[in-house]
């Protein structure tokens, strides 16, 4: 009964930290940077996994065989958290190079929220592919299309960015100038590891 | 005073908001002080009308090829 309303309580908790991310972000980071409540980020972590098994299972088909789709889950599950454990502890470690007062736990929340919308534009993009599959046309509605995915695909890139901002900012304590810093050596870095995991077959666009 | 929940609240909150340096980059501070307000509450609206914007000003510059753009982009999940 205690681990039910646990649960229903971090669930709250998490609805309404996914609300405050989009309505009122600069509030609810810096709640989230205090490190509070970190069962929360479970249900983060259940959308990511749910995704991925959904992905798994349109990229293969329904009908492969299971052992197939075992080890095609695995593969991007471990890419995943691999992907996370370098994105958060090169976070923690450029951050502290450049004067950050933040540890692992002050970033950890700020940054899983973070992952929100990449995991919408995954799954957004999954579902035009299965319903409007590629490759377009250069026709009036293959336009529109492409304009649509266009803003949309923007739209969560700078969602994701200030979300990327405010963990640095409060997850770390940096003021713009160090954030700008610590991110001239971070995105190559993650540029690069974008090329291996390519190469690795593991995501086309990575999962960061 | 001490057991006073307002009192305490208005303290943590106080405290909240100093734990953290006001941002400041040189000359561009007052011009971040101004932009700011827009990113903090809804910024959804900011992201909408610059998704809407540049996505046309991307039409307008590449025009149809656009699709071949967005054609590799939907393999991407």
């Amino acid at each position: 009964m205690q681990i039910k309303l646990k649960s229903l309580k971090f669930f709250l908790l998490f609805s309404k930290n996914v609300y405050g991310s989009i309505v009122f972000p600069y509030e609810t980071y810096r709640k989230l940077a205090k490190g509070g409540n970190l069962p929360q980020s479970v249900f983060v972590f259940l959308l990511i996994f749910s995704y991925f098994s959904f992905s798994t299972l349109a990229r293969n088909g329904l009908r492969t065989n299971p052992y197939v789709l075992t080890l095609s889950f695995s593969k991007v599950s471990f890419g995943f958290i691999l992907s996370s454990i370098i994105v958060l502890f090169l976070l923690v470690f450029l951050g502290r190079l450049f004067g950050g007062k933040g540890s692992l736990k002050n970033i950890f929340l700020p940054w899983s929220y973070s992952l929100l919308p990449t995991f919408l534009w995954f799954l957004i993009t999954l579902v035009f592919y299965i319903f409007f599959p590629p490759p377009r046309t250069t026709s009036l509605l293959g336009q529109i299309f492409s304009l649509i995915f266009i803003a949309f695909s923007l739209f969560l890139f700078y969602w994701k960015f200030i979300l990327y901002y405010l963990t640095l900012r409060f997850g770390m304590k940096m003021d713009l100038l160090r954030i700008i810093g610590v991110s001239i050596i971070f995105f190559p870095l993650l540029f690069l590891y974008s090329i291996v995991i390519y190469k690795l077959k593991v995501f086309r666009v990575p999962f960061i | 005073m001490k057991d006073d929940k307002i009192y305490k609240n208005l303290v943590a909150k106080m405290e909240e908001i100093s734990s953290l340096f006001p941002q400041k980059i040189g000359f561009l501070t007052p011009h971040y002080k101004r932009l700011v307000p827009f990113l903090k509450y809804n910024p959804w609206i900011v992201f909408t009308f610059f998704a809407i914007a540049i996505s046309l000003l991307f039409y307008f510059l590449f025009g149809s090829s656009i699709v071949k753009f967005v054609s590799l982009f939907q393999y991407g999940f």
